[in-house]
C-alpha cells in the first residue's frame, strides 16, 4: 500500500489536464505509439467533439522511481468547466494529493482558485504545476506571483511544465511519488469502499468505480450496498487501464471497478458505502455533498408511448451523472417526463445531446427556468424552479431572481453589439478589463434567467463566434416576476409557460407566438395562438384555417392506397400533441427554444 | 336535398379495358396504347374468360361499369361479347344500370345506338374542357366541337328515352386556365342538361408526364387557396342549377340520376373486378389483379385466374375507410359507428362548420367535403391515440 498513489490533476477549464495525463501516460508507457492520440482519456465523442472533459476519467499508471521501486500511480483526469464541478469534488474523495495545473498564459482564474479551496477542503496534499510554458505568451514570473499571493501556496515546490513538449512531467512524476501520501487504510479491516461513479452494462450490469477505503473485496464476496441494503455477489473486481484490468482483489487504498451483476439500476447509489455482508463495517462513508442544482428543464419522451423506454434510460444515466437531479413531472401536453436539475446551461446541453447520442433518445426539453423565489404575504417563503407551480400572484409579497456576474471576452470591435445584447437583458453594473491588447473582457450584473434563454446563440451570432461567455452566480436579487402563459385556441399549454420579468414578457410571448405559428401545420380550423399573463393577452399569431385537401377520385382501385395514407399519416400524428383539438409537431416545442434567425 | 340516395346492395361489376388510342398527359390509370389487335382480341378473350369463370357469390348483379382505358374504341363485336358473357354468367337485375365510358371521339349517332341496342344504358363522357388550349395542354385526343356534338347526341337520346342517363367529366384547375373559362365551360356542359356531372381537381400523379412538365417549371400548380376557390365556385355553380353534390367529384340532378355503380364503392357494397388492374371487394376482402395485359392474359389461359393481391378487411380497416368514404358523400357516416371517445372531436368538427349532425348520421357540409381527407385523418388518428390510452391504462 505504501506505494500507492492516488491523485487527481486539477484546473481552470483548458489548462491542460487532459493534455498533461496524456504526458503522463505516454511516459509510464501505459499505451503503444499506435493506440495514443490527444485527449487520450477523453473517451466520449462529445469530449472529443468539444475539445473539453466532461466525466472525470481514472487510469492507473505503473511507475518505476529513480529511487528504484514501483509504484502504482491513480490518475484522475478532472473536468475544468464549473458545470462539472460535481465530478472534481468526487475525484478528490478517492485521492491523497493533486496536482494544481495553472496555466501560464492565463494565470489563475475562477476554476483554479474554487478547485483549490475543495482540495483544501479534503485535506489534499497540493502540488502546484505551471504549465504551458512554452507558449510565447507564457507569463510564469506574474503566474508564480499569484500562485503565492492568491493562491498561498509554496512556489518552492511549485512545478514547470510544457504539457505539449513533455518538459517537466519527469520532475512532476518523481514530486507525485515524493510529496503525495500513501493511502492509509487497512486491507484487512472491515471493507468500507466509497461508490464515486458507475456505468452500466446492458449484458453484465453497473460497473461501480470505487475507491476501497479499508478492507478487501474479491469475486465471489457477498457484498452490501448500505444506503438501499442490497445484496449481491461480486463477479469481478479490477482496476482500470486503457481498458479494464482484471485482478484477484481490490484492497484498502486503492481505485478500481466492481461488478456484482447489478442489474437493478437503482441499487446503485453514487456516494455509497460497499461493505461485505459477512463482515460490516460498523458506519457508512461520509457520502458526497448533495449537488445545487442552477438550470431547470422538463423533459418528455417524444413519443408518449415510449415512457417506459425513457425512464429506464434516465436511470442508466443518472448512474453514469449524479449530478442531474429528477423529479417525476407531468404535462398535459407532453405526458409523463421528469422535472431534472442541471448545474448550469452547459450541463444541460450535454445532458440533451447524451441522452439522444448514447441512449438514443428522442426527447422534448422544455425552456428552461432557474430557481425563483418568493416570499407571500403570509410570510411563507417558496422556492419554484418550475411555472407550474408558480404562485398565485395576488399572494406575492416579493420575487427574486437569481443574478450572476457574467464575464464575455471579445475582440474589442464587438463591445458595443455585446453592450446592446447585455442591456436587453437587463444587464446592469458594467465593467471592462483588457486583459491583452485588442482584447476586451466585459462584465455584467446579469439575471441568470435571462441567459438561458437564447442568450448565448445571440451571443455567438454577433461576434461571429469570437465571443466567449463565462458567469458565477452572485446571489438574488428582487425581480418584478411574471407568469406568461400560452393558448392554443383557449387551451393552456402548461409546457410552455415561463416565468419572466414583466418588461421581458411581450417580447417573449411574440417570440413564442411566431414560432408557433411557423410549426404548427394548417389544420381544419383556425387556430389562434396567444401570450397571456393573467387573463391579459399580450401577444398572438394564428393559423389560418385548412381549405382545401381531398383528394379527387376515390373508386373502387383507389381505396386501398387511399386508406394506406391517410393510415400512415394517422401514425404520424401520433407523434403530434393534441391540445384540445388543436395538433402540435413536436418540433413546436423544440422551436419556441430558439432564437429567432436575424 | 339531403337523403340518401336508394343504394342497392346488390353487387356490382365492373370490367377495365386497360386500352386507349392516345395517353392522356395526367393519366396513371393502368392502360396501353397502340395495343395490336391481336392482342386485343386475346385480351377481349380473356376477360370474357374470366367473367365466365369468376368465383363469385351471389349470381345476381344490379350495374355493370364499363370503364378504362377507353372501351369506346373498343369493337362493338368485342363489346357485345364481354355483355354476352356477363349474362351467362350473371342474373343482370332490372332495372340495371349498365355504363360505359367513352371518349368524345369516338362517339357518333350511329354507333351510340348500336350501345343501346346492346343494352348500354348510361354514358359517361369524357369531356373534361371545351377550351381546346386545355385539351392539348391535357394531352386528350378530342376536341371542343366532338366533345359538343358527342353531348349533343346524348342529350337527343336522353329525351328519347326516359331510362337512358348519362354523364359528363370535367377538370378543374387545368395550368393556365383561369377561373372564368373553367366557369365559362362548365356552363357550356351545363346547357346539353347533363344528368350527371362529375368535375376532378386537376392532379399531378407521379410518372405522367405532366407531372415531367411541372418539375420542369413550365406550368405551376394550383395553391392551396386557388383550388378551394376552383372547388366551392364549382359547388355553387351547380347548385344554382338544381345539381346535387352526392360526392366529393360528383354531382346529379335529381335523387335518383347518381350513379348507382359508383355510389356502392363509397357504401362497402361488394363488387367484382374484370380485367387488369381492376379491384374487388366481397365484404371481407378486396383484391386486384395484374396491371399488365400480357401477364393478365398468359394466367387467365393457364390458371384461369390473375389476382395480384389479396387483402383482408377487417373492421379496424373497415372502420377507417367508413370514415374516409363516408366523409365524401352526401349521407356521411353512421353516428352509431363513431367511438364516443372522439366525440370531443366531432363536436369541434361541427363547430367549425365542416359537418353537421343528423339524429342517425354525420354529414360533410360543402365547406366540409372540401377537407374530407384532413377530417377523416383526424378521426382515424384520434381513434388511434383512444386505442393507445386504453391499453396503456390496464
Ligand atoms: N502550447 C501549449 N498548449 C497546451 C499545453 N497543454 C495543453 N495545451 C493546449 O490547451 C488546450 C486545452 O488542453 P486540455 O488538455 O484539453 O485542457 P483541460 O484542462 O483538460 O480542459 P478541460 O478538460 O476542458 O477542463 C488544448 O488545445 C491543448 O493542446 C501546453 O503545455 N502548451
Ligand atoms: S383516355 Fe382515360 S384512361 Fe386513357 S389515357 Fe386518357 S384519361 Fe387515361
Ligand atoms: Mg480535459
Amino acid at each position: 500500500m505504501k506505494n500507492i498513489r492516488n491523485f487527481s490533476i486539477i484546473a481552470h477549464i483548458d489548462h491542460g489536464k487532459s493534455t498533461l495525463s496524456d504526458r503522463l501516460i505516454q511516459a509510464t508507457g501505459m499505451v503503444s505509439e499506435k493506440e495514443f492520440h490527444d485527449q487520450l482519456l477523453d473517451s466520449m465523442d462529445i469530449e472529443q467533439e468539444r475539445g473539453i472533459t466532461i466525466k472525470s476519467n481514472t487510469i492507473c499508471l505503473p511507475y518505476t522511481a529513480r529511487d528504484g521501486q514501483s509504484y502504482m500511480l491513480n490518475l484522475i483526469d478532472t473536468p475544468g468547466h464549473v458545470d462539472f464541478s460535481y465530478e472534481v469534488s468526487r475525484a478528490l474523495a478517492s485521492c491523497e494529493g493533486v496536482l494544481l495545473l495553472i496555466d501560464a498564459s492565463q494565470g489563475v482564474e475562477a476554476q483554479t482558485l474554487a478547485n483549490l479551496y475543495a482540495a483544501l477542503e479534503h485535506n489534499l496534499e497540493i502540488i502546484p504545476v505551471i504549465n504551458k510554458i512554452d507558449l510565447p505568451s507564457a507569463n510564469v514570473d506574474e503566474t508564480l506571483v499569484q500562485i503565492d499571493r492568491e493562491l498561498g501556496l509554496d512556489i518552492d515546490r511549485t512545478i514547470m511544465c510544457s504539457a505539449k513538449t513533455g518538459q517537466g512531467v519527469d520532475e512532476i512524476l518523481e514530486a507525485i511519488v515524493r510529496l503525495i501520501p500513501p493511502p492509509h487504510g487497512n486491507p484487512d479491516g472491515e471493507l468500507a469502499a466509497l461508490v464515486f461513479d458507475a456505468n452500466y452494462d446492458s449484458y453484465r450490469g453497473a460497473i461501480i468505480s470505487c475507491r476501497i477505503v479499508d478492507g478487501t473485496v474479491r469475486a465471489g464476496d457477498i457484498i452490501r450496498l448500505m444506503a438501499l441494503d442490497a445484496f449481491h455477489k461480486v463477479e469481478e473486481v479490477g482496476k482500470f487501464g486503457l481498458t479494464r484490468l482484471k485482478t484477484s482483489s481490490l484492497s484498502a487504498g486503492e481505485v478500481g471497478y466492481l461488478i456484482a451483476g447489478i442489474k437493478t439500476v437503482s441499487d446503485t447509489r453514487i456516494g455509497d458505502t460497499i461493505t461485505q455482508h459477512k463482515k460490516p463495517c460498523a458506519a457508512p462513508l461520509p457520502g458526497f455533498r448533495e449537488v445545487k442544482s442552477v438550470v431547470f428543464s422538463s423533459i418528455y419522451p417524444i413519443d408518449a408511448d415510449d415512457f417506459p423506454s425513457f425512464a429506464d434510460a434516465l436511470e442508466r444515466y443518472k448512474l453514469n451523472d449524479a449530478s442531474v437531479t429528477f423529479q417525476r413531472d407531468s404535462s398535459v401536453a407532453l405526458g409523463q417526463g421528469y422535472r431534472c436539475g442541471f448545474l448550469g446551461l452547459l450541463h444541460l446541453e450535454v445532458f440533451q445531446e447524451r441522452l439522444e447520442r448514447e441512449y438514443d433518445q428522442s426527447i422534448i426539453m422544455t425552456s428552461p427556468s432557474v430557481l425563483y423565489k418568493f416570499t407571500l404575504k403570509s410570510g411563507i417563503e417558496l422556492s419554484v424552479d418550475n411555472p407550474h407551480y408558480y404562485p398565485d400572484p395576488s399572494t406575492i409579497e416579493t420575487a427574486m431572481e437569481p443574478y450572476i456576474k457574467a464575464s464575455i471576452l471579445i475582440p474589442e470591435r464587438y463591445m458595443g453589439a455585446v453592450m446592446n445584447l447585455c442591456i436587453s437583458r437587463r444587464g446592469e453594473n458594467s465593467r471592462f478589463n483588457y486583459p491583452t491588447p485588442g482584447r476586451l473582457e466585459v462584465l455584467f450584473d446579469m439575471p441568470l434567467g435571462e441567459v438561458i434563454f437564447d442568450f448565448y446563440d445571440r451571443l455567438k451570432s454577433i461576434t461571429q463566434g469570437y465571443g466567449s461567455f463565462d458567469y458565477d452566480l452572485i446571489g438574488y436579487r428582487v425581480s418584478d416576476l411574471v407568469k406568461l402563459d400560452i393558448l392554443v385556441n383557449g387551451e393552456k399549454v402548461d409546457a410552455l409557460s415561463v416565468i419572466v420579468h414583466r418588461d421581458r414578457a411581450r417580447e417573449r410571448g411574440v417570440h413564442i407566438c411566431d414560432r408557433l405559428q411557423e410549426e404548427i401545420p394548417r389544420q381544419m380550423f383556425k387556430i389562434a395562438i396567444q401570450g397571456a399573463i393573467g387573463g391579459k393577452i399580450i401577444s398572438r399569431s394564428t393559423v389560418s384555417a385548412m381549405r382545401k385537401d381531398v383528394l379527387a377520385k376515390c373508386y373502387g382501385g383507389d381505396i386501398t392506397r387511399k386508406r394506406k395514407l391517410l393510415e400512415k399519416q394517422a401514425k404520424g400524428k401520433k407523434k403530434m400533441k393534441m391540445i384540445g383539438s388543436v395538433m402540435i409537431p413536436q418540433k413546436a416545442f423544440v422551436a419556441v427554444l430558439k432564437a429567432r434567425d436575424e | 336535398m339531403n337523403n340518401i340516395p336508394t343504394i342497392s346492395r346488390s353487387p356490382g361489376l365492373y370490367i377495365h379495358i386497360p386500352i386507349c388510342k392516345t395517353r392522356c398527359r395526367y393519366c396513371n390509370f393502368y392502360s396501353r396504347s397502340g395495343v395490336t389487335a391481336e392482342l386485343t382480341g386475346t385480351l377481349i378473350e380473356c376477360i370474357c374468360k374470366e367473367i365466365e369463370s369468376a368465383r363469385w357469390e351471389p349470381n345476381t348483379i344490379d350495374t355493370i361499369y364499363l370503364g378504362g382505358g377507353t372501351p369506346s374504341v373498343l369493337d362493338p363485336v368485342h363489346l357485345k361479347s364481354i355483355l354476352d358473357s356477363v349474362r351467362k354468367r350473371f342474373i343482370v337485375l332490372e332495372p340495371a344500370e349498365i355504363t360505359l365510358e367513352a371518349n368524345p371521339g369516338d362517339l357518333d349517332s350511329s354507333i351510340l345506338q348500336t350501345w343501346l341496342n346492346m343494352g348500354i344504358n348510361r354514358v359517361s363522357l369524357g369531356v373534361q374542357s371545351l377550351d381546346d388550349a386545355a385539351l392539348r395542354l391535357l394531352g386528350r385526343r378530342h376536341h371542343t366541337e366532338q366533345a359538343l356534338t358527342a353531348m349533343a347526341h346524348l342529350a337527343r337520346i336522353s329525351k328519347e328515352k326516359s331510362e337512358f342517363s348519362w354523364s359528363a367529366d370535367v377538370i378543374m384547375g387545368i395550368p393556365n386556365q383561369s377561373q372564368r373559362v373553367y366557369e365559362s365551360s362548365l356552363e357550356r356542359i351545363l346547357t346539353f342538361n347533363p344528368p350527371h356531372l362529375s368535375c376532378y381537381q386537376l392532379t399531378f400523379e407521379s410518372g405522367t408526364p405532366l407531372m415531367k412538365t411541372l418539375n420542369r417549371g413550365l406550368i405551376d400548380q394550383l395553391d392551396e387557396e386557388t383550388e378551394a376557390i376552383f372547388f366551392s365556385r364549382t359547388q355553387s355553380l351547380l347548385a344554382e342549377h338544381g345539381y346535387w353534390q352526392y360526392e366529393v367529384s360528383n354531382y346529379c340532378s335529381g335523387i335518383d340520376s347518381h350513379s348507382h355503380h359508383n355510389a356502392k364503392y363509397w357504401d362497402h357494397v361488394p363488387y367484382l373486378g374484370i380485367g387488369p388492374s381492376a379491384h374487388s371487394f366481397d365484404g371481407v376482402r378486396r383484391w386486384w389483379i395484374v396491371s399488365d395485359i400480357r401477364e393478365y392474359c398468359r394466367r387467365i389461359i393457364e390458371d384461369g385466374e390473375a389476382v395480384e393481391e389479396v387483402e383482408l378487411i377487417d373492421s379496424r380497416t373497415m372502420y377507417n375507410e367508413r370514415i374516409m368514404l363516408g366523409l365524401r358523400t352526401a349521407w356521411g357516416i353512421d353516428r352509431s359507428m363513431i367511438d364516443a371517445s372522439i366525440q370531443p372531436d366531432i363536436l369541434n368538427v361541427i363547430k367549425a362548420g365542416l359537418i353537421r349532425a343528423t339524429d342517425d348520421r354525420l354529414i360533410p357540409t360543402p365547406l366540409g367535403m372540401a377537407v374530407a381527407d384532413s377530417i377523416a385523418g383526424l378521426l382515424i388518428a384520434r381513434t388511434y391515440d383512444q386505442e393507445i390510452s386504453t391499453r396503456s391504462s390496464c
